[in-house]
């Protein structure tokens, strides 16, 4: 959070600092009051006087002294914090069209742009330098929508949706996680959050909300041999690629279509991620792997041994199917 | 002596059984020192079990993507160590010190409802024992201390963990209510004759406000416990949104108990430290009045700062804003606190013993989580710090730096008096060290974990920059406390079996527990000294400058004839 990228973030950061330094201030004086009292304490103790020390029971004046000291220090924070909630948490117009809405799931992000209807999941794109209105929802448990370089995190819940600006300034990727507990897999519910610059997140959006074309012999992509032989003991020849057409047929023909979504398909279930342009993420499982043809095919094969808890069941793929699955799956960039 | 009132005679005995009945009197007793000690080792023994707890926790936590634990392990594992430690450790340490001590202190013989403290202990450790029944009953509780809804849920939970935590949890909260009331009558009836309110010893005040925190906080935690148990067992929706219910109630209801439960563990310790500083610096409290008042203040205002709890839920700024400022209140009272207790020890003379070693750590520590905890009361950076690893920094500063580190004062200061033997100081010394070393080594850096952005409650993370680098460091700090614990065991049963007689006052305190023998008697008192003053031990010592000679309002200084103090 000491990187902010967005002015939301920075005023966050800055008063943590203002914070941090009026905190340290205090801290010091304790420690130094302490540290003296007990000094001299020793001190006084070691001289050969006898006796007890001068019985002082209290002191109102300085007692009142370290109550308004506080008080009114603690009462000047208040303006920072009053100024830094608007700047930071801007009203929002709860009836304007939210740009991007993030629905949070056991253990998965999915990611919708209204405005041009298209639906993805696990990497979020957004423009850089424009403020993006978020609308935040969950569809089953609480969860917790946190980039700490982006400015606050926002719950997200099942009850009412939640309103947040975004915005950055510096196209990269950003990382950030549920931080709400939410079940077996929280710890691999990650967040990337691409920023793009204008032009490249339109040309991003209008390719994603176009349906993947699969065909010709350019969309053949090659599987890890090594990783497939491993998983599948399959011969390293023949292993080497995958038919993404039949791949395609191999998906629709399987119990994937009844909780995934792939568009320009009749596949359409809403339970699990979109897997549309899939080929063009770069993790999987919502960052616990990183998104290759070995993963996808141990992904498929058993989710649960790379992610152990999540709600996709393992299949029994002969070899030919699960290659040629990869293939069609890694195809869409 | 015509002064020395007699304790008086109890119209009927107390039922008790003798000490040759051996493990069954303990078993059967009413008697407030042995529950007061039961209470004590019971939670000493869950401390040991959340504490292996902790400790598997950061070795699973020691490397990225490390799989010693299993996710499902890792989150039973976190969510009993929390519900382990609030309320089957500090919890009932508080009220362990708060029945021994309380009638030793106000010269009584008893607390007022002897039957009523038993049973309050027993009802306790059967709540503790079905909490951890769940494990061998199909699966412990997985959801996390405080349980936020809809995830307890029969929907996304379908084993019997929370079904036991929730019981488990009522039992143990009629146990802690049983005892709070019991503090509430015996602090306003049982006090000696001639003893008023203002003049019971600081721990005596902390521990009756912790009364009435207990009565007025635990029934919000029971109700939500039931309507949990409703909507699991009888389908009821109180906390399903998706059937009608709202889960952001529960945390309403919750927080409503949640924070003044954070008081509840933590002003008896505040008493603990306002009796061993004076003591240890030569001198009375600095402030009593203060003292007492800011901990009503602080009892007042914790029911209405639990909000800042719930800054992440999105209620709306004007919301959040009045919450923000009655938690920042809430600093003050705490602030007097520490700097009272600073000028305790200002021109005194110091003895560093282990248990002054724990009063000034804990004034260090307990500073660093009140003031970390000012960064949860203002709102916008509430937004980024909480749910991350800094709220586990901040807490355990508060909990392990503040609460235990003053109740290890406590055991330290009471143990003689208790067992009548003294702790060795040079064990005691490398106690101190070793935890204090320990505590920070594990908890100071977690601050910077937090606010690189890792989030509570995760098993495992993904090797970012430095991320592993820190947590290993923390866990090697958790096996420094783990050593410090079983050095502390030993310690504590070497002294049992070999330590010096302690005598009745060996600290040269002031309070009225020190007046009797150690251990005391059944009766606690044979006979009462005088009570004029806060500190009649001393009166007792300085016939010629008693305290009650002395006005408390002002700065007063002895009598003109100090030079005449004890040659």
């Amino acid at each position: 959070m000491f990187n902010p990228v967005s002015p939301q973030g920075k005023v966050i950061s800055d008063l943590f600092i203002l914070i941090l330094v009026i905190g340290g201030l205090v801290f010091a004086l304790v420690v130094g009051l302490t540290f003296y009292a007990v000094w001299s304490g020793r001190r006084r103790a070691r001289n050969a006087e006898s006796g007890e020390p001068e019985q002082v029971s209290g002191n109102l004046k300085w007692e009142i002294a370290w109550t308004v000291g506080p008080a009114v220090l603690l009462a000047a924070l208040f303006v920072p914090t009053l100024l830094a909630m608007n700047a930071s948490d801007p009203n929002k117009e709860q009836n304007g069209e939210p740009d991007i809405i993030v629905v949070g799931h056991q253990w998965w992000w999915e990611y919708r742009y209204p405005k041009a209807n298209v639906v993805t999941a696990n990497e979020m794109h957004m423009p850089a330098g424009k403020q993006v209105l978020v609308k935040l929802e969950s569809a089953d448990v609480q969860h917790d929508f946190w980039v700490p370089q982006l400015g606050r995190k926002m719950d997200m819940y099942p009850d009412h949706p939640n309103y947040l600006y975004l915005q950055s300034d510096v196209p990269s990727t950003y990382l950030g996680g549920c931080a709400e507990y939410c079940g077996v897999e929280h710890a691999w519910m990650l967040l990337r959050v691409i920023v793009q610059p204008q032009n490249e997140f339109d040309a991003w959006l209008s390719h994603q909300a176009q349906p993947p074309v699969i065909g010709g012999p350019v969309a053949q992509v090659a599987a890890s041999p090594v990783a497939v032989t491993a998983q599948t003991g399959v011969g390293t020849q023949e292993a080497a690629a995958g038919d993404p057409k039949r791949g395609a047929q191999v998906y629709l023909n399987n119990t994937c279509v009844n909780c995934h979504a792939i568009s320009g398909t009749t596949s359409q279930a809403k339970v699990g991620p979109n897997l549309t342009y899939l080929g063009g993420r770069s993790v999987l499982g919502s960052g616990v792997v990183e998104n290759n043809s070995a993963n996808l095919a141990r992904w498929i094969l058993n989710a649960k041994s790379i992610k152990p808890g999540v709600l996709m069941p393992a299949y029994q793929l002969n070899p030919q199917d699960l290659r040629d699955l990869v293939a069609y799956l890694e195809a869409q960039k | 002596m015509s002064d020395i009132p007699l304790v008086p005679e109890a119209i009927r005995a107390y039922p008790r059984l003798s000490e040759k009945e051996g493990l069954l009197s303990w078993v059967a007793t009413v008697d407030h020192k042995l529950l007061g000690i039961m209470y004590c080792a019971s939670a000493l023994f869950f401390f040991v079990v959340g504490g292996l707890e902790a400790l598997a926790m950061r070795t699973q936590l020691g490397t990225a993507r490390n799989t010693f634990l299993s996710p499902e392990a890792y989150n039973q594992i976190f969510t009993m160590h929390g519900t382990t430690m609030v309320f089957l450790v500090v919890v009932p340490l508080m009220l362990g010190f708060g029945v021994y001590l309380l009638p030793l202190m106000i010269g009584a013989r008893d607390m007022a409802f002897p039957r009523l403290n038993a049973m309050g202990f027993w009802i306790l450790i059967f709540g503790g024992i079905l909490l951890y029944y769940s494990f061998v009953a199909g699966g412990g509780p997985n959801s996390g201390w405080f349980a936020h809804m809809p995830l307890p849920e029969r929907a996304y939970n379908s084993g019997p963990g929370m079904d036991y935590w929730a019981l488990g949890l009522l039992a143990v909260g009629i146990g802690t209510t049983a005892a709070g009331i019991n503090f509430i009558v015996t602090t306003l009836t049982m006090r000696a004759p001639g003893m008023k309110l203002t003049q019971v010893p600081m721990f005596v005040w902390t521990t009756f406000i912790n009364g009435f925190l207990i009565v007025g906080a635990i029934p919000a935690l029971n109700a939500a416990l039931v309507m949990l148990l409703i909507d699991r067992q009888l389908n009821a929706h109180f906390f399903t949104p998706q059937s009608g219910g709202s889960s952001v109630l529960y945390q309403h209801i919750f927080w409503t108990f949640g924070h003044p439960e954070v008081y509840i563990m933590v002003l008896p310790a505040f008493g603990m430290i306002s009796e061993v500083l004076p003591v240890f610096s030569r001198k009375p409290l600095f402030g009593y009045t203060a003292v007492a008042f800011s901990t009503l203040a602080i009892a007042f205002l914790s029911y209405t700062t639990y909000a800042h709890h719930m800054f992440a839920v999105g209620l709306g700024h004007v919301f959040e804003l009045m919450f923000a400022a009655s938690s920042e209140l809430i600093a003050i009272p705490t602030g007097i606190k520490i700097f009272n207790w600073i000028f305790t020890m200002w021109g005194g003379k110091l003895r560093f013993t282990t248990s002054m070693l724990y009063a000034i750590g804990f004034i260090l520590l307990f500073t660093i989580g009140g003031i970390s905890g000012v960064t949860f009361a203002i709102v916008p950076t509430d937004w980024q710090t909480t749910d991350s690893y800094y709220v586990v920094a901040h807490m355990h500063y508060v909990l392990f730096g503040g609460t235990l580190f003053a109740v290890l004062s406590g055991v330290f200061y009471w143990f003689p008096k208790a067992s009548g033997r003294m702790i060795p100081e040079r064990l005691g010394k490398l106690h101190f060290w070793l935890t204090f070393i320990g505590f920070n080594m594990t908890f100071f850096i977690q601050h910077f974990l937090g606010l690189m952005g890792m989030p509570r409650r995760v098993f495992t993370y993904d090797d970012n920059t430095n991320w592993s680098l820190f947590n290993l460091i923390s866990t090697v700090g958790t096996f420094i406390l783990g050593l410090s614990v079983i050095l502390f065991i030993y310690i504590i049963i070497y002294t049992l079996l070999k330590g010096e007689k302690a005598g009745d006052n060996p600290w040269d305190a002031w309070t009225l527990e020190w007046a009797t023998t150690s251990p005391p008697p059944i009766e606690n008192f044979q006979q009462l000294p005088p009570i004029r003053s806060r500190r009649p031990l001393w009166d007792l010592a300085h016939p010629e400058d008693p305290d009650w000679a002395r006005s408390h309002k002002r700065r007063q200084p002895a009598t003109p004839e100090r030079s005449n103090d004890r040659p």
